[in-house]
């Protein structure tokens, strides 16, 4: 744990270093989003907006911990500096939930100035204490989510080129502007096996009701399926870092 | 510039290689809309067909999104010149890249030459919906006016791409301000709705981007949407905005480039 916080503390820093940065993170999610939010409010349906609203910003959460996580190794891949990863007294999966810490706290921030500046375009999310719960929550599940597409990635280098399209097609599968209710059924199948689909069901209850209840199913359902991907993504974060000792390929992209 | 086509020629070579890349470049545009699309699809009883039609003279709403990223695909992909020269700042590779018998604009104009290359590519799929589904109903004297006008917003694009890579060299985090202005376009720009929707102070920031004008333009031109300003004020304002981007970008550039060499450009 100490040395996670340790690789926590150092990414913090290096990303203090650069000011650039913390503008862009600021700024970027409200204009990602912002056509989804502004399309929904053309339509004048007033509690639209605010769906929208929250299934776009947990959608940006998957963005973050997709980049953070799930694109984790490339960074170091590319600069050279795996190897020293490797290296270093610290298995790869406690690696990746530094990563997995670092992409929370920055997600904290960013949500801060995304409603900020919804709310200065007048699109005023109420939010509620068990929204901000959700919020952590996410963070844990989506985190297990990413690990098994960070080892996908360390298996197969080039999936990575699909991490934007990939987030996309959760996004849209998720229903992040509209319920996957009105999906087909066999689009419904590949939604259900998303867990993004029943955070922001179960963020747009919150908002709607201002309480939890009413959906305790879709919470062990979304608890069994995240830790699911996060014994699959760790099989296979084994199995490709064994692959990858054997062929010698750590310094290879 | 022969060097500089060489160049490009090798990364359009080096990119051939990998399939999956174009995979995911090919489906990007259509899922950035798509979400869009399915607001559109799903609410029929929204006001969505309404304020289009009122606001834009036009019920194909598809037609008016696909035309829109199509236009970006052009626009933003010159500066990804920019994440080019960062990547070789973040690999060790800079300083060699300046040795090289290839001066800054060349490695500009061939990472654009390039860039311009595949995005024609990776644009086919958007065109070919466009045309299946009988979006656009355009002559050839439209068409070639269409493509003029985006020529144009090519130009001003090459200015924020030479005030970027100035940036870049002297202050090394350029990238981050691509990153933002690339992510803050479509809905600046105009590319989902017509920015009269935008909250008022970004309505104002939007006029002063040639790439809203360029794209209502287009627009007029294929699918004879209304535009902001009458045609001959419009075509004024977008030429005028184009030249003066060009103009600051490349003053800015030189400026920035000098006092970056003077600097160094070790370290990223």
């Amino acid at each position: 744990m100490r040395k996670i916080l340790h690789l926590v503390l150092k990414e913090m820093k290096i990303r203090l270093k650069y000011r650039f940065v913390w503008v862009n993170m600021a700024l970027t999610p409200f204009f990602i989003i912002g056509p989804y939010v502004f399309s929904s409010r053309i339509a004048d349906v007033n509690s639209l907006a605010e769906n929208v609203l929250i299934g776009a910003l947990l959608w940006y959460w998957l963005n973050q911990y997709f980049f953070g996580v799930g694109d984790g190794f490339t960074e170091e891949r590319e600069e050279g500096a795996l190897i020293s990863v490797v290296l270093a007294p610290i298995s790869l999966l406690a690696f990746l939930f530094s990563k997995a810490a670092d992409t929370f706290l920055m997600n904290l921030y960013i949500t801060f100035f995304t409603l900020l500046f919804f709310y200065l375009s007048g699109i005023k999310l109420e939010i509620h204490l068990y929204f901000l719960l959700l919020l952590a929550v996410s963070g844990v599940y989506i985190t297990f989510f990413s690990i098994f597409f960070a080892a996908l990635s360390l298996w197969k280098k080039r999936i990575r080129s699909i991490n934007s399209t990939a987030q996309f097609f959760f996004g849209v599968l998720s229903g992040m502007v509209n319920p996957v209710e009105n999906f087909p059924s066999y689009v419904r199948l590949i939604s259900y096996m998303i867990p993004l689909t029943y955070l922001i069901s179960i963020g747009r209850s919150i908002i709607k009701n201002g309480n939890m209840s009413g959906f305790v199913p879709q919470l062990l359902i979304l608890t069994g399926l995240s830790f699911a991907y996060l014994i699959l993504g760790v099989w296979l974060l084994k199995k490709a870092e064994n692959e990858i000792r054997k062929k010698g390929e750590w310094e290879s992209w | 510039m022969v060097r500089s086509l060489y160049l490009a020629k090798a990364s359009f070579l080096s990119a051939k290689r990998y399939r999956i890349d174009w995979y995911g470049a090919f489906l990007t545009p259509l899922l950035t809309i798509m979400p869009v699309v399915l607001l559109y699809y799903f609410g029929t009883e929204s006001g969505l067909v309404r304020f289009f039609y009122g606001a834009t003279n036009t019920k194909n709403i598809i037609g008016y999104l696909l035309l829109g990223a199509a236009y970006w695909n052009y626009v933003e992909v010159l500066w990804g010149s920019v994440f080019a020269l960062r990547y070789y700042m973040r690999i060790g590779q800079l300083e060699e890249l300046f040795i090289m018998p290839v001066s800054s604009i060349g490695y500009i104009l061939s990472w654009s030459v390039f860039g311009l290359v595949k995005v024609t590519v990776e644009s086919v799929p958007i065109i070919v919906l466009a045309v299946l589904l009988n979006l656009m109903t355009f002559n050839l004297v439209e068409f070639a006016l269409a493509a003029g006008v985006v020529i144009l917003s090519i130009i001003a694009s090459f200015g924020l791409v030479f005030l970027f890579f100035g940036i870049t060299l002297r202050f090394k985090e350029g990238d981050e301000l691509v990153s933002l202005l690339g992510n803050a376009a479509p809905l600046i720009g105009g590319m989902f709705f017509p920015v009269s929707v935008l909250p008022k102070g970004l309505e104002y920031f939007a006029y002063a981007f040639p790439f809203t004008w360029g794209l209502d333009l287009s627009r007029h031109f294929l699918m004879s949407t209304n535009t902001l300003l009458d045609l001959e004020k419009e075509s004024i304002v977008l030429l005028a905005l184009s030249f003066l981007y060009l103009g600051l970008g490349a003053i800015s550039f030189k400026i920035l480039q000098n006092r970056a060499r003077r600097k160094g450009f070790q370290g990223f």
